[in-house]
């Protein structure tokens, strides 16, 4: 069975390539910092997805470039899962986000091992 | 479309006047102090306005103010303009206790009518230049408007600094949690050595204080939002300290961080040193990541802060 392949969304560098590290055992990461960037490395061989809601760091809060990567994966494929996440207890994006096809919303700080556990179940 | 509210604080029924008919548009409630009772329940209105029409007969400077600041509170959930007009020229003035009042922004704009001062002239006062209804209306639009921008402001303020001091720790937290998880495996360890070399890991701490109470003159800080949302909102100055201080205790201006997380700074230090693997695995093991448990009520006690600061608040007629 091929190594799945998951891609992260989020406006932090620093925070992808942590991500990466901690992944890096139980998947291949792609990573993207914008809609445009996660349009040309999603395809049909990403398991899963994940997204920060928030993808202009001057406008938390205010920014959902997230959401517009939720629609558009959702739109383009349908079957794969898209996991969202964010700094803020946020409970109408999180509505809206599970409205629009997420499988799940995640706060951060993510627990790793949940995380783990989650990709683990989702890609199966 | 919001429903207004003009609260009116008086003395005696015998200083209310006829409400003439071109303000019957805006609801009113007039307050008699004299039997104490301030709150008149459930109220359908989005936007209250406090009018203290201050008269020669309180002569008790704390009880005026006593009575402004329960009247204040009654209404703690709307939006509020917050006007004093004296009977008598210059009276409102030596009338209030200013300290007391805290930051509540107040127009103490004065009715130079003889006694009686009938309810049309104290809204003569505070719209002066206002000459229909029409343009009463707007002005107290004006004001709302003035005052939700400033609220809009506060908020947004502080989820960029909330979001950028964040994101200073995401990136450590999640790699501390994966060496753990790897059980601080040697190639996941050069990786992230690699990534936080030269004290970079601590120096975020250092980075972070800047965020959270800088230096004079410079642009936003958490500490200059604290003091003026208080300032704003003096009626929630607890709620807005209590939330502030455990702030502060989890990353004091100076010193180090509280004795429960004394481990943290040194486990930032080492987490650019290669030869320091075994003695971050051993604090992260010892104390159960205390790194994570520090930085998750840091951030707990930021999304407080940011829900304490007054979403409605008090703007001067």
């Amino acid at each position: 069975m091929p190594r799945p392949r998951i891609l992260i969304v989020d406006d932090i560098m620093e925070y992808l390539h942590a991500l990466q590290r901690a992944l890096m055992d139980i998947c291949d990461v792609d990573i993207a910092q914008s809609l445009e960037e996660a349009k040309k490395v999603l395809s049909e061989n990403t398991s899963l997805l994940l997204v920060d809601i928030c993808l202009d760091e001057s406008k938390p809060g205010i920014d959902r470039g997230g959401v517009e990567v939720l629609k558009w994966a959702k739109a383009h494929y349908p079957k794969i899962p898209v996991v969202m996440m964010s700094a803020y207890r946020d409970f109408e994006a999180a509505v809206e986000c599970l409205n629009l096809g997420a499988t799940k919303f995640l706060k951060k700080p993510i627990d790793i091992a949940e995380l783990k556990s989650l990709v683990k179940e989702l890609v199966k | 479309m919001d429903k207004k509210l003009i609260v009116v604080l008086t003395v005696t029924n015998n200083d209310w006047g006829r409400i003439p008919n071109r303000y019957r548009h805006i609801t009113t409630v007039h307050i008699n102090c004299d039997n104490g009772q301030l709150n008149q329940g459930p109220i359908q209105a989005t936007r209250v306005m406090i009018i203290a029409n201050v008269s020669a007969i309180w002569q008790d400077k704390n009880e005026v103010t006593s009575l402004l600041l329960r009247l204040i509170d009654c209404y703690s959930d709307y939006d509020k303009v917050v006007g004093l007009h004296g009977r008598i020229h210059g009276f409102t003035v030596n009338h209030i206790d200013r300290s007391r009042l805290g930051g509540i922004p107040v127009n103490d704009g004065e009715c130079t009518t003889a006694v009686p001062c009938p309810y049309y002239n104290l809204l003569n006062a505070l719209f002066p230049k206002c000459s229909n209804v029409t343009e009463v209306q707007e002005h107290f639009d004006e004001l709302f408007d003035k005052l939700k921008t400033e609220k809009k402001r506060l908020i947004e303020g502080i989820t960029i600094l909330k979001h950028r001091l964040a994101h200073l720790f995401l990136p450590i937290d999640i790699d501390l949690q994966g060496l753990i998880e790897t059980g601080f495996r040697e190639d996941y360890w050069n990786e992230v050595v690699e990534a936080y070399r030269d004290g970079k890991a601590v120096g975020k701490l250092a980075q972070a204080r800047q965020l959270l109470y800088g230096t004079e003159g410079e642009e936003d800080t958490v500490e200059k939002i604290v003091n003026e949302a208080i300032r704003q909102a003096p009626t929630r100055e607890c709620e807005i300290k209590e939330a502030w201080q455990q702030v502060q205790s989890l990353l004091p201006k100076n010193g180090g961080l509280p004795r429960d997380y004394k481990d943290v700074e040194q486990i930032l230090q080492d987490l650019g040193c290669q030869n320091k693997r075994e003695v971050v695995k051993q604090k992260c093991r010892d104390r159960n990541n205390p790194f994570h448990q520090w930085f998750t009520e840091l951030d707990k006690a930021l999304d407080n802060l940011r829900e304490a600061l007054p979403k409605k608040g008090n703007a001067a007629t």
